[in-house]
């Protein structure tokens, strides 16, 4: 009764809400997004590359420019996001024994993603790559799919590490 | 000594004994109180906002180290060691759909 008179009144006045906070443990995790996201920064720097070379750029290229910069800005975030996920929630203590390198290889991908932000910077968004592709390899060893390097089939045409989900 | 205000919970991590939709009465009189392991605070997380949680224990520089009742709570570390002064106050009574009890 008491349960219920409260409820009536939370219509009315609106309790303050406090959160019994849970992680909802879905268990999807994939680090292709960050691999994909890494493409997408080589692909864009490649492009705003391409932009720097001309003298004067009309209104449209202009436009492409600060498009490119935006999307640069933006995956260079996605990837912090998604690989911080993985290591936060789906890595626990019997993975970071089998592989004590993911901390050190979690850090290093934060500061190589906030330097693709900062710079246009090729050799940054490749040593972001190699850094992503590593801690893909460790995320599917530690669930016994073996992986192989095949270039991505569409530009920047760069190697990148795909679990062999058939073997 | 007291200054009460109801809350209302949301979520599942002090399962089974607070439900989502509970009602908790909260004494915020938060000075010179010494709180107790496994008492039940409200208190404000900068990422997660105003959150229910069990107290585990206090740690040698005062701050307050909390988990959920149930093992989907988020962990401890996550939550991290919370300063007494984000205390909102500690639950003294509890009102869920079926049954009322006092929390100590």
């Amino acid at each position: 009764m008491f349960f219920k008179i409260l409820n009536k009144l939370d219509k009315f006045i609106k309790f303050t809400s406090v959160n019994a906070h849970c992680d909802i443990p879905c268990k999807i995790y994939d680090p292709m997004i960050a691999q994909v996201a890494t493409l997408t920064i080589i692909r864009t720097v490649d492009l705003i590359n391409e932009l720097s070379e001309k003298n004067d750029l009309n209104i449209t290229e202009k436009a492409q420019f600060s498009r490119l910069v935006s999307q640069k800005e933006e995956h260079g975030k996605k990837v912090k996001e998604e690989i911080r996920v993985i290591w936060g929630d789906y890595f626990k203590e019997p993975q970071f024994a089998k592989f004590p390198e993911i901390h050190d290889l979690t850090h290093n991908i934060m500061l190589t993603a906030s330097k693709t932000k900062q710079n246009v910077n090729k050799d940054s968004a490749i040593e972001l790559l190699n850094h992503v592709n590593r801690f893909a390899e460790i995320f599917w060893s530690t669930k016994d799919v073996t992986t192989y390097k095949a270039k991505c089939p569409y530009p920047p045409s760069l190697e990148v590490v795909y679990p062999d989900l058939k073997s | 000594m007291f200054n009460l205000a109801f809350f209302k919970v949301e979520g599942d991590s002090m399962l089974p004994k607070i439900p989502c939709g509970s009602f908790v009465l909260v004494n915020k009189q938060t000075c010179n109180v010494n709180y107790k392991n496994n008492s039940i605070l409200v208190f404000y997380h900068q990422i997660y906002g105003n959150l229910i949680k069990k107290l585990d224990y206090i740690d040698k520089s005062k701050r307050l180290w909390f988990s959920g009742s149930n093992k989907e709570s988020i962990a401890r570390n996550k939550i991290g060691p919370i300063q007494t002064e984000r205390i909102i106050g500690k639950a003294i009574l509890v009102i869920t759909r079926n049954k009322i009890f006092f929390s100590f």
